[in-house]
């Protein structure tokens, strides 16, 4: 029965799973730019996972054409939510790859776990 | 040691997930709480009350649009946040690495990009301000805006493309965002109502949607232009390489 | 009243517009950037102050922006424990602001040596960020409490989140950037399951105004669902507010950001993520408290117990001063939990009031820290020897505060620690007590060490010689206004206390 619950579903699961890639990614490697792409296959999950809630069956665009039959349309809410959230990824991608850069020109390595040692 | 409890963690949350995943109201289906509750006042009404014939757009600007400042200003920090931490100091062209390589793109390249150039600036301002009525909106086209500068610059390199769009013109142009929020909201809250708020009850019904409709159109500039530049100032800060002479901070 | 009502709107509206013409301002004209921040600063506070007595008169204060009626619209709503957030956010960054002037541009004499230290002493061209940083970090919190909408919650998380990153990076060396990194590392994923949490909560209530989500959930019928979101939600707000053992980033990140940066990260972003869970907790997830999810709360009380005894542990161990300080803020951030956790209105009064004390004494902390530094260049405990020959104010400054860090009356954190006791012994729990007082010992054992190195003691050789004297007035002043507020906070107790506790019952008797 949770399977099939499961299946009713899919793209919650999927977006579960891209999330827990991503997170391992954060967690395991130790390339920097690793771990940027990491949180960035986080934060897509999840947008995709708040864009299939919006989902309905049968459903158009939110977008009101004049003259025709009113047709159901697809949630507006969730991609209001995902366009300010694809910004904050952005932004918050855009300041990490900036400390990256400045990581690279320190030590000329992006590998973290290298420069444990370095004790001040 | 290490990966064996990272993969077992990761593991036990996607387990967790799954489980969750599996009981949320199934998807797309028309009696879920998400389609019943909220969201069907902002289908039936949006066009009327918001003005514009995208609803997500209504919801973006219009109903939810104190989110949509709080996320014009994580931009904002994002690009003060970038340029703080790399340093770009103002007056000096700095190297970049298309500068240095001193080899000229093909003709056929420089052409090419010449004549895009502007379609891409005139496509990126009809996203902008059709974002009323179809698919798109502010953000859409600052991004291609931005794509646009990334083209021209990897094309001609930066002292061309910085002397474009200079610092200064850039920095005015990149408070627009805010400055246009504050401005709509202020205008709200002198028209009598509260913070921005589009429809002003002290007018009269003739003139409610026509200056409902040029606050929306400003904020949508507003946003678009900014989204553009701070693309532009980003991505030069992030090519300019600055000969840092990192001082040794003593312990 | 027709105007006051928007006051709070623009309390939060105002230093984000001056943060924008920060940079355009400070091209024309240099010097006014810093009268700006602390313009834009003062009219926040005053604002804020002024809506206190309507809070007080009417219980909260709603506000629809853009006159859509919630759940349609977003709220702002601003109940007691809000306002007094509010007002103690805009009075530290003002506080902060005035010594953060001298502090990043210090006026030295030619012949005097210049300390390169982490390179606190910031470069011309990154000033204008610091302080649209600043105002914006400052406008994020205040609209952090204020909100009634939990995804316009999550927004101004972020935006808190992305300044204090880039400030905390701001100086520029080695382990400036390192400990940005690290703390990026784990902010960021909890800022991305915060966001799933509201998805999941989005999912099955259909809304996202905070007290429209209580109606729902308190008639829903997705029980795990919502146990997991607030699972989700609690740990990714943990992060925020270092809650041992997620406080991995705290001390490294706080201890090489520039001393007010330090003194604002610790004294106010961490009760972000405290007040956080607090909100979420009674304002949305109420009905579901104490039962099925008192579980949660039992955890977090040995967390917390953890924290306080690992935080003041750790503390005591350190050679470098501003990483005790931080490893101090792991340990009252254990006595904020704790008090949240034992979910007694007693003990949740004495968590707020902490938070209200211990923002004030740590804030002070590392504003002295930061003078001392500043002046010195000296980093290390055993550099404090003979301090208070050459800087006496800011030495006793410090002593003043660490007395209510410890807990002695009549300062703030005595009152806070009090109610923490008290609240332990009311719901039974006197192990809990007894690690309250037990934390307090350790707190004295770290701070009155200091304390007896800066006065006690004779500097080691040569130190001292070189250093010019007490840090200006302007670095002198704040640092001595918090001190004080600790102490006048301690005695104003008498008046604060009885509607902050009307107040916290009113937020828990929701269920």
């Amino acid at each position: 029965m949770m399977w099939s619950m499961l299946l009713d579903n899919i793209n919650y699961a999927v977006a579960m799973v891209l999330f827990c890639i991503g997170f391992y990614t954060v967690i395991m490697r130790s390339n920097l730019i690793k771990k940027i792409i990491g949180l960035v296959v986080m934060q897509v999950a999840v947008f995709f996972f708040l864009v299939s809630l919006g989902y309905l069956d049968e459903g158009v665009a939110p977008i009101v054409v004049p003259g025709d039959a009113p047709s159901p349309m697809v949630n507006p809410l969730p991609q209001a939510m995902i366009l300010t959230a694809i910004v904050i990824a952005v932004s918050t991608t855009a300041l990490f790859l900036s400390l990256a850069l400045k990581f690279y020109s320190h030590y000329g390595t992006l590998d973290i776990d290298k420069v444990k040692e370095d004790k001040r | 040691m290490k990966k064996i409890l990272a993969v077992l963690f990761t593991c036990v949350l996607a387990v967790l997930l799954l489980y969750v995943a599996a009981l949320l109201p199934p998807m797309g289906d028309a009696d879920n709480p998400t389609n019943r509750h909220v969201v069907p006042r902002y289908l039936e009404h949006g066009e009327q009350e918001a003005g514009t014939r995208n609803i997500v757009a209504a919801v973006v600007f219009n109903y939810r649009g104190y989110d949509t400042m709080g996320e014009v200003a994580i931009f904002s920090a994002a690009l003060a946040g970038t340029l703080a931490v790399l340093g770009a100091s103002r007056r000096k062209i700095a190297r970049t690495f298309i500068d240095q390589s001193g080899v000229e793109f093909s003709f056929i390249s420089r052409t090419a990009v010449i004549l895009l150039l502007p379609l891409i600036i005139l496509f990126s301002i009809y996203i902008i301000l059709y974002g009323i009525d179809l698919p798109g909106g502010g953000f859409q086209g600052g991004a291609i805006i931005g794509a646009g500068v990334m083209i021209f610059t990897i094309t001609f390199g930066f002292s061309e493309a910085q002397s474009l769009i200079p610092h200064h013109v850039r920095i005015i142009l990149e408070s627009t965002a805010i400055s246009a929020f504050f401005v709509v909201g202020t205008a709200g809250v002198i028209g009598g109502a509260n913070f921005l708020t589009y429809i002003l009850p002290q007018l009269s019904t003739q003139i409610q949607p026509i200056v409902r409709d040029l606050m929306l159109l400003a904020l949508l500039f507003g946003v678009g232009i900014k989204g553009g530049m701070v693309f532009t100032s980003i991505f030069f800060a992030l090519l300019t390489e600055k000969e840092t002479n990192d001082v040794e901070y003593a312990p | 009243m027709e105007l006051a009502q928007h006051f709070a709107i623009y309390a939060i509206v105002t230093p984000l517009f001056v943060a924008v013409l920060v940079p355009i301002i400070t091209l024309w004209k240099k010097n006014w950037g810093m009268p700006l921040v602390g313009l834009a600063l003062a009219v926040s506070l005053v604002l804020s102050a002024m809506l206190v007595p309507q809070v007080r008169a009417a219980g909260y204060l709603s506000y629809h922006l853009g006159s859509w009626e919630p759940p349609f619209g977003i709220e702002i709503r601003i109940d007691f424990l809000g306002i007094v957030m509010m007002v103690l956010i805009s009075a530290i960054s003002l506080i902060v602001a005035i010594y953060s002037l001298r502090y990043i541009s210090p006026k030295r004499a030619k012949e005097e040596k210049t300390f390169f230290f982490f390179g606190e002493e910031m470069e011309e061209g990154k000033k204008p960020f610091y302080y649209s940083l600043f105002l914006v970090l400052s406008a994020a919190m205040l609209g952090f409490v204020a909100t009634g909408d939990i995804f316009n919650m999550f927004v101004f998380f972020e935006l808190m989140a992305i300044c204090s990153y880039a400030l905390v990076a701001i100086p520029g060396s080695r382990l400036s950037i390192r400990a940005a990194i690290k703390y990026m590392l784990m902010a960021v994923p909890a800022a991305v399951l915060v966001l799933l949490a509201i998805g999941l909560l989005y999912s099955v209530t259909g809304t996202l105004n905070m007290a429209d989500l209580y109606a729902q959930i308190a008639s829903s019928g997705y029980t795990e669902v919502i146990t997991v979101s607030y699972v989700i939600l609690i740990v990714g707000f943990a992060v925020k507010a270092a809650v041992f053992p997620l406080h991995m980033w705290l001390p490294d990140a706080h201890s090489k950001a520039p001393s007010p940066i330090s003194a604002l990260l610790s004294g106010l972003i961490v009760k972000m993520g405290v007040f956080g869970i607090i909100r979420v907790t009674f304002s949305v997830y109420g009905a579901y408290f104490p039962s099925p999810l008192s579980w949660v709360t039992s955890i977090l009380i040995w967390v917390a117990a953890g924290a306080i005894i690992y935080g003041a542990i750790m503390a005591i161990m350190q050679k470098d001063f501003k990483i005790m300080i931080a490893y101090s803020t792991v340990m009252n951030v254990g006595y904020i939990i704790l008090g949240f956790g034992l979910a007694d209105v007693t003990a949740l009064v004495g968590s707020t009031y902490h938070i209200i004390g211990h923002a004030l004494a740590k804030s002070c902390f590392f504003l002295c820290a930061g003078s001392i530094i500043s002046q010195s260049g000296y980093l290390t405990i055993d550099d404090l020897k003979g301090a208070s020959r050459r800087m006496p104010l800011t030495c006793a400054a410090f002593a003043l505060a660490s007395l209510s860090i410890v807990g002695i009356p009549p300062t703030a954190g005595f009152v806070g620690k009090w109610y923490l006791v008290w609240g332990s012994l009311n719901t039974g729990n006197v192990f809990l007590g007894a690690v309250v007082l037990v934390g307090s010992i350790l707190a004295a054992v770290y701070c009155f060490r200091v304390v007896y190195y800066m006065f006690f003691l004779p500097p080691s050789n040569g130190a001292w010689q070189e250093v010019s004297g007490e840090a200006p007035l302007s670095m002198v002043v704040p640092t001595w206004i918090l001190a004080a507020g600790t102490l006048v906070l301690g005695i104003l107790s008498l008046w604060i206390l009885p509607p902050l506790r009307e107040a916290i019952e009113s937020l828990m008797l929701l269920n």
